[in-house]
């Protein structure tokens, strides 16, 4: 994208200004004093000053900046890039982009200086990492050229600021238990997609991802390449990820550093819709407690897993208080799986999965409170910040006592630990799914 | 990059070192004083407490370096050497006209974009190119007035050397700029 046409000028700096006024200066008084000593001294400066006044930039440079939109996930590596238009005379190009709390820059200051090479067009490169899911716009870059000695300068120039959209990073998550499913219908009705199942499709070559199991060797050694026999997947799960985002507790340090509750739970939604979406289930997303995205119906299918990173990249916890859930229930089919993601801190939350379990679905609640996490004590008043410590033990001991009672309506809770965190509440799960159950309808 | 920080217990930096700007600081204050250490050589009866003046502006300068406080800084040098009886021819002389001009350059270097740049590789080897050959024609300055010094000629061709030097600054002041090139023919 080109700029518009603000029309900054080539202006003197005081780098010029110094090297004219003392080196005239100098050679002056020398001429009038008779002070050898002081023609050497003032010698540099005045050549100085005569090389960059000679060698002053004319035309205006156009800066052009490469995107205003970029999506990647959290810690893919991205170049930011301006390219200059030569102009005769231009001698460095300097960029500078504002760093942000969840953006790593190489270089770490946000400054890169480039040396322009007559007649060639000046491209300045800036390495940026996002460290944490959401949509950002970042802070507004600036672009300036020089001249020779830095006596002549153009810009600074705003360029347009950076949005970027940062998915949240696939943890690796493999569940080895299948989905409960309630009807006993596994297997029976095949779906029309390719996936996870027992009925042959066809034999297709390797993929990245696909089970050794799989490989058709047959087929390999006659070809010479891997193949795998593909199969239709078995239509019967609906997996419904129920986020909560009603409250982000702990201060999140991007993804090398201390995950919030809220980064605990979009991951750990990312890596279950990805697990659920591979074996080729259906997966639907809902949120509650945050503006903007509130449901994505329930889809298979690669595609539909960025449709569900591109949901949870735009949660913004807290912003919808007093959300009870009640809209995540709507239009629930029967028996769906329901995984809610939550650190449990809200009552709404504990509320909202006895009312899903009590009408028959199958809940599962996954506990997002990163371990660890105090209360942030900001108030340098030493009693205030007692009490808030307090006040966050009270709560914490009253939230035990919430667990044990949601346990008492037979929903498991499961504290997140990536890799195989629910393997053995959903096979739990699949064993007494043929039980029979009293629901409220 | 490693960099060497000062923060307070609520980690805000108050002070950020790294090597790169560690080096531009230290090219800007050591010609400083290598020009202060100059003069006192070249006169040593002058007295040294102009330099409780000048030395904090070149310590200013190298903390702002897009500011006045260089200009200062060379002004208040210059009359400092002016007003101190010193050998016109003395190598001392040649040594504070080298510092000057490595103070004016580091400071012009780090005075192009905010702090903590990184200049590429080319950039410093241009600087250093272009230093070099200022450095080159002081040189070659200090050697024609070293040379005439106590001849019978030595006032006139001082003159046209400063006259020299006077027009082609105002030439080029007043000339027009860099043309750009010319086209691909039509």
């Amino acid at each position: 994208m080109s700029l518009p046409a603000v029309a900054p000028r080539w202006e003197p700096t005081f780098a010029h200004h110094r090297a004219a006024l003392l080196g005239l200066g100098m050679v002056t008084l020398a001429l009038l004093s008779g002070r050898a000593d002081l023609l050497v001294l003032g010698a540099p400066l005045a050549l100085i000053a005569v090389w960059s006044a000679a060698t002053r930039p004319s035309g205006d440079p156009v800066a052009h900046h490469g995107h205003s939109f970029l999506t990647l996930y959290e810690g893919e590596p991205a170049v930011w890039r301006v390219r200059v238009d030569p102009v005769p005379g231009m001698r460095t190009v300097v960029a500078c982009h504002p760093n942000d709390r969840w953006l790593d820059l190489e270089p770490e200051s946000g400054v890169v200086s480039h040396e322009v090479v007559e007649g060639q067009e000046a491209v300045v490169e800036m390495g940026l990492r996002s460290t944490r899911w959401g949509r950002r716009t970042l802070g507004q870059p600036e672009v300036a050229a020089y001249g020779a000695w830095n006596a002549w300068r153009w810009g600074p120039v705003y360029l347009p600021r950076l949005q970027v959209t940062t998915l949240p990073v696939l943890e690796p998550f493999e569940s080895r238990a299948p989905a409960p499913h309630p009807h006993g219908l596994v297997g029976v009705n095949r779906a029309a997609r390719i996936g996870e199942g027992t009925e042959f499709a066809k034999v297709r070559p390797f993929q990245m991802g696909d089970r050794l199991r799989r490989i058709h060797w047959p087929v390999s050694a006659r070809t010479g390449r891997l193949h795998v026999t593909a199969t239709y997947s078995d239509d019967d799960s609906m997996v419904l990820l129920l986020v909560d985002a009603l409250n982000d507790i702990g201060d999140s340090q991007g993804l090398a550093g201390q995950p919030s509750s809220m980064d605990v739970t979009v991951r750990a939604a990312a890596a279950i819709g990805e697990h659920h979406l591979r074996r080729g289930d259906r997966v639907g997303l809902r949120v509650f407690g945050s503006w903007h995205v509130t449901r994505v119906p329930a889809a298979s299918g690669r595609a539909h897993l960025r449709r569900i990173l591109d949901s949870l990249a735009l949660i913004e916890p807290g912003t919808m208080r007093g959300d009870d859930g009640g809209a995540a229930r709507r239009a629930l089919p029967p028996e769906t799986l329901v995984i809610m993601l939550s650190p449990l801190v809200d009552p709404a939350a504990l509320h909202e999965a006895v009312t899903l379990a009590r009408h028959g679905h199958i809940v599962v609640v996954v506990d997002t409170l990163p371990p660890g996490v105090h209360a942030h004590v900001s108030d340098k008043d030493d009693e205030i910040a007692g009490r808030i410590e307090l006040a966050w033990r009270i709560r914490t001991l009253e939230r035990r006592l919430e667990l044990d009672r949601i346990a008492s309506f037979g929903i498991p809770v499961v504290p997140w630990a990536g890799r195989g965190s629910l393997d053995q509440v959903l096979l739990d799960l699949s064993r007494h799914a043929s039980a029979p159950r009293l629901v409220r309808r | 990059m490693s960099n060497w920080t000062i923060s307070d217990s609520v980690g805000l930096d108050w002070l950020t070192v790294t090597p790169s700007r560690a080096l531009v600081r230290v090219m800007i204050l050591a010609p400083a004083v290598l020009a202060i250490v100059a003069q006192q050589f070249a006169a040593p009866s002058s007295p040294m407490w102009p330099a409780i003046f000048v030395l904090p502006l070149a310590a200013y300068s190298a903390r702002s370096p897009d500011s006045v406080a260089a200009a200062f800084f060379i002004t208040a040098y210059a009359v400092w050497w002016l007003m101190s009886d010193s050998d016109e021819t003395s190598l001392w002389c040649l040594i504070a006209a080298l510092s000057v001009l490595v103070f004016h350059a580091s400071v012009a270097f780090a005075a192009a974009g905010p702090r903590g740049q990184v200049s590429d590789r080319a950039s410093v080897m241009r600087w250093l190119r272009d230093t070099g050959a200022v450095a080159m024609a002081t040189w070659g300055t200090w050697l024609v007035v070293a040379g005439l010094h106590d001849s019978t000629q030595s006032s006139e061709v001082l003159v046209g050397l400063a006259l020299f030097l006077v027009a082609g600054l105002v030439v080029a002041a007043t000339g027009p700029a860099t043309e750009p090139p010319a086209g691909p023919p039509s």
